[in-house]
């Protein structure tokens, strides 16, 4: 949010690479989710290509706040890459994973915390 | 996340409804960061539509909430989007000095990866087209040819779209029509026509056909222009497609239709209150009849071109529709 991409990245990836060499995928999707949203401000591509190969890797899931924060991620990154009927169904897939969980409307967990931590 | 998308799409409307519900959740849940984004794209899609007093309301909103968060790239991308609507509005001094403050905050901000922050192209390209208007053409290509290599870095074709047509017009207005049209024909060709970006590239790829003497592929170019603009209520490139209809028609001898089409660029320049849209309809318009016996019509829509441009600060326009009333006859 500051702008301090470089270190935002490492620490971020370091975070992916724990969650998944302890087998937490809901800790890794929420950390590539977060990574994708520092992506997308220099490389969408390599973005959308880091969510996607989770997600092929992960396959089919229990709707989660992460899998809402991945989709939402992707769909920022294609959207400034101009891929964007990509980027809208990457939203409707966040937006339909909401809905099921209830929580359609409310802001993905990073940025629910981005509000309290500031406000 | 849909509403960019769906604006940038073409689908402006909708993606207004969208983003105004996203801004009231945001609100709704103290997400300040949710607020700036869709504040941010507010005000970038009530820019095409030439609802000015939206943008600057937005972009005003969204400058205050980076501030407020210490969110420095985006406090110099808030301060880009102000100078470009200030820059429609008329309001050059005040564009150009938002414009260079947000180049500068992109300078010394910047480092590493966030250096490339892919806003910046946007943010290079303004302070461009600015510097074009005044008449600074070297500063003004070495902007917008920034911005361009940084948009294809990222990529961020959005951008890019935008650099490139900037690029065609300079090229335009220095009689290199061949360079203009092989610079904008492959981005056509390879996009999805329905997409926001698309349209605004149009008008000066009709110009660029009418320069190198190909007036039905410049009608055909321009008619569709005006459809899609019409179609996705894109009022800012309109008033630039209806302004290089009527230089087409002016060109075939077609004088009535261009009459009424400059008529037409002229009045939703107005209704949008963008006076240099305005002033180059109007010159356009008075270069039309300059050739023709009876001039007094000429010297009335270039004097009144040329005030305007002079109110603005354009040099180079003004120049030019000035070498023209001085000519005998």
């Amino acid at each position: 949010m500051t702008a301090r991409f470089d270190s935002c990245s490492d620490a971020l990836e370091q975070a992916a690479h724990l969650y998944r060499d302890a087998g937490d995928v809901e800790g890794e999707m929420r950390a590539v989710g977060l990574l994708g949203m520092v992506h997308f401000t220099y490389a969408p591509l390599e973005g959308a290509q880091r969510i996607r190969a989770l997600l092929d890797r992960v396959g089919p899931r229990e709707p989660s706040m992460p899998l809402v924060s991945l989709y939402s991620s992707l769909s920022m990154n294609l959207t400034v890459a101009g891929r964007y009927r990509e980027a809208l169904e990457a939203a409707q897939s966040a937006t339909e994973i909401a809905r099921v969980l209830g929580v359609s409307g409310r802001s993905p967990g990073w940025r629910r915390c981005a509000g309290r931590r500031w406000g | 996340m849909r509403g960019p998308a769906l604006g940038l799409m073409g689908r402006l409307e909708e993606a207004r409804r969208v983003l105004e519900e996203r801004l009231s959740l945001a609100e709704a849940a103290n997400d300040y960061w949710g607020q700036l984004s869709a504040a941010h794209y507010l005000g970038k899609l009530s820019m095409p539509q030439g609802d000015f007093d939206a943008a600057l309301h937005y972009h005003g909103r969204a400058l205050e909430l980076a501030e407020r968060l210490g969110a420095r790239s985006r406090i110099s991308a808030e301060t880009s989007n102000l100078s470009e609507v200030l820059f429609y509005l008329g309001d050059w001094a005040r564009a150009r000095s938002h414009a260079e403050r947000a180049v500068e905050q992109a300078r010394w901000a910047s480092s590493g990866l966030s250096a490339s922050y892919f806003q910046y192209a946007d943010v290079f390209r303004r302070l461009g087209m600015i510097r074009a208007a005044i008449g600074e053409r070297e500063d003004a290509v070495a902007c917008f040819e920034e911005s361009v290599a940084l948009a294809e870095r990222i990529p961020y074709p959005e951008a890019e779209r935008s650099g490139q047509y900037s690029l065609a017009e300079q090229e335009l207005l220095q009689g290199k029509p061949g360079t203009a049209l092989a610079r904008l024909e492959p981005l056509v060709e390879r996009s999805d026509p329905e997409e926001l970006g698309i349209v605004r590239l149009l008008p000066y790829l009709a110009w660029a056909y009418l320069e190198l003497g190909d007036g039905d592929r410049a009608e055909e170019v321009v008619l569709e222009g005006i459809e899609r603009a019409r179609a996705q209520g894109h009022r800012l490139a309109l008033v630039e497609l209806l302004r290089v209809r009527g230089m087409v028609l002016a060109r075939r001898r077609r004088w009535d239709v261009a009459e009424r089409v400059f008529q037409e660029a002229v009045s939703v320049a107005r209704s949008i209150r963008y006076p240099y849209a305005e002033a180059r309809a109007l010159y356009e318009w008075g270069l039309m009849y300059a050739g023709k016996p009876d001039s007094r019509q000429a010297r009335e829509r270039l004097e009144e071109a040329s005030e305007i441009f002079r109110g603005l600060g354009s040099r180079l326009y003004s120049d030019l529709a000035q070498k023209v009333i001085s000519w005998p006859g």
